[in-house]
């Protein structure tokens, strides 16, 4: 243990880059994983064929795990009185349609029905991060 | 004038507006449980609704008797006549010719109670006291967690497809999580000592109390409160905690008044005397007392649910079976849930720490005592899909702790927020879509919708028949939820073979239309006995008298008449 302590103290510039990558690393796969997992409801025949989202889930939870345990922790400054910009708000637009469209397309045969319940789903991804990031 | 009139309008408009933007998270949720709770009673709204499943049918005779007879229970003297017990039909089990049921109390009282006011009232209790249970949700989080984390869960946990598919129906799992999430709130709020009144030590025992008048397990979670509490101990009255214990006590003791008028005995329960005749093998006498015999048997049974399972443990199957039944239904959350338990752990805040401990030992007991058993495959996962109703708890810990460690992100990536905003978005846009195809696929919600909307249907059309009607069938078709009339059920006649099955059914059916009994027959092309008895039987006449998308109805009469 005092070995490995010591071995970081003296590689600490090497393993403060290696926690950052990791942090980025980490994000990119969790973002890519829960594309993926959109991507699997409705095309799950090329999961099954060419690519095992399992495989991702095992690397994200390694990754995860190396991305608690670091020592040095990195803390990005706190800006608390910060207010969504417009290309945000156009960002939660886009994402609420599209998950608005997804929610349609899986529920399209129950007729009428469907359009609400997609339009209900987008309302809901619209209004919930505003909720949550409107200081 | 005008400019008066004008400025009092505005004044009016910038009350409304700062009144919105200051509650505007009350004002969402209000919305957004309104919203729940018309997706949670959808069945009921749209006249789609009836005790189709197995278990709700049972629940829907015994509050029916409950109110008729003033009895828990069951019998009908038209069951003495025949050798196979052709109108007991449901999950109770059968001694001296008398049903026991081996639903809780606490469901068929709820039952009992929304039967008294109309048909669909105890549709309705169900799906309210799911949002309740909801709104519980998020203020429990609240207490233990922060506002956002409370928000993000319970939008997610909400729309979740057990939730949603099991306050649709007449069982006791969505109640009876509902009253223990609200005695968590109330609990929560002493262990984090925000309100240390008598009225939360007593509304916790209340509502604990009541879970456990709903399902019995309830008592198990509750008992997993110990840990807690003794990390709390200094902020808790001593007092008031014995206070609250003794009115939990006090609560609970009629259900032992009831196993005793019932069963002989005040620690055996229906189920536990149900599967120890019939599924667990023991000598016949172990004492002289009944008394202790009864007793003894449930404990074994206790042994038997709770400890067997476990005892012989096989990792492939628990891993195989958790991927049904917890990675299936939260497929974006369980990668948050495993690292959020990590962090927590690794931060040790008080609050949080004590909640995951009790949430640890709870899920962990409650996985290895349902899901063993059976390997699951795709193919007979169908069947098995309804066990998720049983892990609606260990579903609520998953959400609360994932959502805990995706804000846990935001906080170490608030310069890169946009991603931190991606992530929520794509987990409820996930949580939707895998509702959605569990709803449409094998979780079977929307053509159970479409089965219940015709059983609807019927139970209207056959309110016109004779009072002392009986419908034949099979409750593999249809039969279970119809609650109008009285019901005969061929599959317990239990021969393979068709046409001695269909010769003992018309048997049946001459003796109950010599007693004068109006006999209807509900089918279509799966029971043959329309056919046989065309065929077959000279004596009698069949005519059909109404039809559907699945099925069909005919009277049966005597020829002479």
């Amino acid at each position: 243990m005092k070995y490995i302590k010591s071995l970081i103290e003296r590689n600490s510039n090497k393993y403060k880059l290696f926690i950052n990558i990791n942090r980025l690393i980490f994000v990119i796969i969790t973002v890519v994983y829960l594309f993926l997992i959109i991507i699997n409801q409705f095309l799950n025949k090329i999961f099954k064929e060419y690519l095992n989202i399992n495989a991702i889930f095992i690397l994200l939870l390694i990754d995860g795990i190396l991305f608690l345990l670091p020592r040095f922790e990195r803390k990005d400054k706190v800006n608390k009185k910060r207010k969504i910009k417009i290309e945000e708000y156009f960002l939660f637009l886009i994402m609420s349609l599209i998950c608005s469209v997804l929610v349609w397309i899986k529920i399209k045969d129950f007729g009428v029905i469907s359009y609400i319940i997609s339009t209900i789903a987008g309302l809901i991804t619209l209004v919930s991060p505003i909720l949550l990031f409107y200081d | 004038m005008i400019f008066k009139k004008h400025s009092k309008i505005k004044k009016i408009f910038e009350k409304i507006k700062f009144f919105t933007v200051k509650n505007k998270t009350e004002i969402f949720l209000f919305l957004f449980f309104l919203l729940i709770f018309i997706i949670y009673s959808w069945d009921t709204i749209t006249d789609s609704q009836c005790p189709f499943h197995f278990d709700s049918h049972e629940t829907w005779v015994f509050s029916k008797n409950l109110i008729q007879n003033k009895s828990l229970i069951y019998s009908d003297p038209l069951s003495k006549l025949f050798e196979h017990k052709v109108f007991y039909h449901f999950g109770s089990y059968i001694s001296n010719d008398k049903l026991y049921t081996v639903r809780t109390y606490g469901e068929i009282l709820l039952t009992s109670f929304g039967l008294l006011i109309n048909y669909k009232a105890p549709f309705f209790l169900i799906s309210l006291l799911g949002t309740i249970g909801v709104g519980f949700l998020y203020l429990f989080a609240k207490n233990i967690f922060n506002k956002k984390t409370a928000l993000i869960s319970t939008i997610i946990f909400s729309l979740s497809f057990p939730m949603i598919n099991w306050s649709n129906q007449l069982i006791n799992n969505v109640p009876a999580f509902s009253l223990f999430i609200t005695g968590l709130y109330f609990i929560s709020e002493i262990f984090t000592n925000k309100n240390n009144r008598l009225s939360r030590y007593i509304l916790s025992a209340l509502f604990f109390a009541l879970s456990v008048w709903m399902r019995y397990e309830y008592l198990i979670f509750i008992f997993f409160l110990i840990p807690w509490i003794y990390r709390t101990r200094r902020s808790i009255k001593l007092k008031y905690f014995i206070i609250a214990i003794l009115v939990f006590i006090l609560l609970l003791t009629p259900i032992l008044f009831l196993n005793y008028q019932l069963h002989k005995s005040p620690l055996a329960f229906g189920v536990t005397v149900k599967e120890t005749e019939t599924n667990i093998k023991m000598p016949d006498k172990l004492f002289k007392n009944r008394m202790l015999n009864i007793t003894i048997k449930a404990f074994l049974w206790l042994y038997y649910r709770f400890l067997s399972i476990p005892i012989r443990l096989d990792f492939v199957i628990l891993a195989n079976n958790l991927k049904y039944l917890l990675y299936d239904i939260f497929p974006g959350l369980i990668i948050f849930f495993i690292l959020g338990y990590l962090v927590i752990f690794k931060e040790r805040e008080k609050n949080k720490l004590n909640f995951v401990i009790f949430s640890l030992i709870s899920s962990i007991f409650w996985i290895f005592k349902i899901i063993p058993g059976i390997l699951l495959r795709p193919e007979n996962i169908e069947p098995w899909w309804c066990f998720n109703r049983y892990f609606l708890l260990v579903y609520c810990f998953v959400v609360l702790i994932s959502v805990f460690f995706i804000f846990y992100l935001s906080k170490k990536f608030i310069k890169i927020r946009i991603m931190h905003y991606l992530i929520i978005t794509l987990l409820i846009t996930i949580t939707i879509l895998n509702t959605s195809s569990l709803i449409i696929g094998s979780g079977g919600t929307f053509s159970t919708h479409n089965l219940k909307k015709q059983v609807y249907k019927i139970n209207l059309s056959i309110k016109d028949l004779p009072e002392n009607s009986i419908i034949v069938g099979d409750r593999r078709f249809l039969l279970h939820g119809i609650t109008e009339r009285k019901t005969l059920d061929l599959c317990k006649i239990e021969i393979e073979d068709e046409e001695e099955n269909c010769k003992i059914a018309t048997d049946y059916i001459k003796t109950l239309l010599g007693l004068d009994y109006p006999i209807y027959i509900i089918e279509k092309n799966y029971l043959n006995l329309t056919n046989y008895i065309q065929k077959n039987e000279k004596d009698l006449l069949i005519k059909k008298i109404m039809s559907g998308e699945e099925f069909e109805i005919y009277k049966v009469f005597n020829r002479e008449k």
